[in-house]
């Protein structure tokens, strides 16, 4: 991340008239090429800025624009607007201090950037920036279904701290190890932790769990084995180019016979739909079993999109057989992506029976690694990516330590 | 590297407090084969006051020059306990040190101004932070900033509308007055100085800010 201005900077001479691309990225320097179009270091009064919304208590203090908290929906704004969409702006706020101390040894600030503000009570009447060391988002200024105004969360494709999230196109990876016990979860090839189950190798096929209306569409399914060996075996691939499900898939609801059940499982187009009515449990599974021990089974797929109001991420069981009430037992949940805890034991979703290897716990390994420039890295626990993180101040120096505090804000 | 196999902490490390008036004692920092393994590992027990204290390693880590990357093993951690790093640390002085972050369970980031006390800042920015938004001209893409070094670049999804035309300005973030711990302090505030927006003008592409 540190490095792409400066690798902007070169890159800029690469391209056609990469020379003049380059002269004008120096234009700051030679002092031609921009202009500022507003600034206020606070010397004189308030007479750029104005309030929208509710009356705050806005001032000037030694020199420092005071704003005091708590009286939202209360935007303080430049008295001029800006072209955002027709011309390219570079907004500079220096935050000097403040924020609620909400305890004696911690304190919370939001600095929350507005852009084109216009209307607190108007739907895209700007967009909030939100931070926090561990991210930042933007949201909108909109309306809800009954005419309130709301923030929502902006839906961004470029965003460095969110590049281990769920979204429709992902390609699913689960594998199990060897021993039949411990597992990994990937999205788009990247591991988003490890897991381990609590009970017995597990044996059976895989399959998609359905309640509540959790419908996905889901496309080229893919389980195979792999031996010690690399050599490969497949147990199934099915890309759905067809127009009826066969004989490699069944669908049973998991509290009972019901018909019809309550998933309707689909093939339009060659994606897989499947759709929960939201009255019983279900899943679809693969017919065909195999035993996971002494090889590494892996159950992959393509997320095409969620279906319907309710957004759950895939949900995916592994170790399925034919569901007995009150018997069926070693199958793991995964549980809106990765979510690890549930098994079914004797007919019955048991919480419990899935680690997170990733957790905090006894034993854990850890690394940090800061990337160059001291301004940004992440942690791993035990090999798996837990956070990335940014300094939101002077870049890191010097050294590192190991800290023994109370939690921030806890007194007790 | 350090495997702990002695039976002093040695010269690289110092404990300290990192509370104003707090005690070093508080923390008791000792090296003994806590899990009968055949080597020693380091043993930190805070006494559960009121009181924050760190283990510092008192060696210059690289960071602005190389990737820097740390790695070790929490060998037992007591329930309820933390496993925490700070990194950026230097010796802690009351009401100077500001810049450290601490990243609890390795996961929770924290930022230190002691500027005012013994303050973990959540949320951020530190005070003193100088932070920058670039929009590029077609207002769906741009870059984040701090101390004017870039910490990422954004992109509006495909479905999203532009920011809009419009002022720039502040979010109040409370709907009600939030008042300081700290007696007397009154209520929370923000603190601004030096607003400035730049005009980039409308034909530089995108690959010529970046």
């Amino acid at each position: 991340m540190m490095s792409s201005t400066r690798l902007g900077f070169f890159r800029a001479f690469r391209y056609p008239g990469g020379f003049l691309a380059g002269l004008l990225m120096l234009s700051p320097l030679l002092g031609w090429g921009q202009n500022v179009a507003f600034y206020d270091d606070f010397s004189g009064d308030l007479s750029k800025w104005k309030e929208l919304g509710n009356p705050g208590a806005p001032q000037i203090v030694n020199g420092q624009l005071q704003l005091e908290w708590g009286h939202a929906p209360n935007w303080f704004v430049t008295a001029i607007p800006f072209s955002f969409g027709s011309e390219a702006y570079r907004v500079d706020m220096n935050f000097m201090g403040g924020g609620w101390q909400a305890s004696a040894n911690y304190k919370e600030v939001y600095m929350e950037p507005l852009l084109g503000a216009t209307d607190p009570n108007a739907a895209n009447g700007a967009v909030r920036v939100t931070f926090s060391y561990r991210s930042f988002a933007m949201q909108r200024r909109t309306l809800d279904a009954n005419g309130n105004p709301v923030w929502q969360n902006i839906v961004m494709t470029k965003n460095p701290f969110l590049a281990r999230t769920i979204h429709p196109g992902s390609r699913i990876k689960i594998e199990i190890d060897p021993d039949g016990v411990n597992g990994s979860y990937y999205i788009d090839g990247e591991l988003i932790n490890r897991f381990k189950y609590l009970g017995d190798p597990l044996q059976g096929g895989f399959g998609f769990r359905l309640v509540v209306q959790r419908n996905v569409k889901v496309d080229d399914v893919r389980l195979y084995q792999v031996a010690s060996n690399g050599s490969v075996t497949v147990i199934l691939e099915d890309d759905f180019n067809r127009t009826d499900l066969g004989t490699n898939w069944v669908n049973e609801t998991l509290a009972g016979d019901t018909t019809p059940g309550p998933l309707q499982a689909t093939i339009h187009d060659g994606i897989l739909f499947l759709e929960n009515d939201g009255s019983g449990d279900t899943w679809l599974r693969t017919a065909q079993e195999v035993t996971f021990t002494g090889y590494t089974t892996v159950f992959e797929f393509t997320f095409v999109d969620y279906l319907g109001t309710v957004v759950y991420n895939p949900t995916v069981v592994a170790g399925t057989k034919p569901y007995t009430p009150g018997q069926t037992s070693g199958v793991v949940l995964f549980d809106n992506g990765p979510g690890f805890n549930y098994a079914m034991e004797g007919g019955s979703w048991a919480g419990g029976r899935v680690q997170s290897l990733s957790g905090v716990q006894s034993g854990m390994t850890f690394q940090v690694v800061v990337d160059q420039g001291g301004q940004a890295g992440r942690t791993y626990r035990n090999g798996v990516e837990v956070a990335r993180f940014v300094t939101l101040g002077p870049p890191l120096t010097r050294r590192f330590c190991l800290p023994q505090h109370l939690q921030p804000g806890r007194r007790d | 590297m350090d495997n702990f196999n002695r039976n002093e902490l040695g010269e690289d490390w110092v404990v300290e407090s990192i509370t104003p008036g707090g005690l070093v004692e508080a923390l008791v920092v000792d090296l003994f084969d806590e899990d009968n393994d055949g080597d020693n590992e380091l043993y930190l027990d805070h006494d559960e006051t009121l009181e924050d204290n760190w283990l510092r390693l008192k060696k210059d880590l690289p960071f602005t020059d190389a990737t820097v990357v740390i790695e070790g093993t929490y060998t037992y951690l007591a329930p309820n306990s933390m496993a925490s790093v700070v990194l950026g640390a230097q010796q802690w002085t009351e009401n100077q040190l500001w810049g450290p972050l601490l990243l609890d369970n390795l996961e929770t980031a924290w930022g230190m101004d002691t500027r005012g006390g013994n303050v973990w800042v959540r949320y951020g920015p530190i005070g003193g932070t100088k932070v920058s938004i670039l929009v590029n001209a077609d207002a769906r893409s741009g870059a984040f900033l701090t101390n004017d070094i870039l910490i990422a670049e954004w992109e509006l999804g495909p479905d999203e509308l532009p920011i809009p035309p419009g002022a720039i300005g502040f979010n109040d973030h409370y709907t009600s007055p939030q008042t300081n711990v700290a007696p007397g302090s009154g209520t929370a505030v923000m603190l601004y100085d030096e607003v400035r927006v730049t005009r980039l003008g409308t034909a530089v592409p995108n690959w010529m800010i970046f």
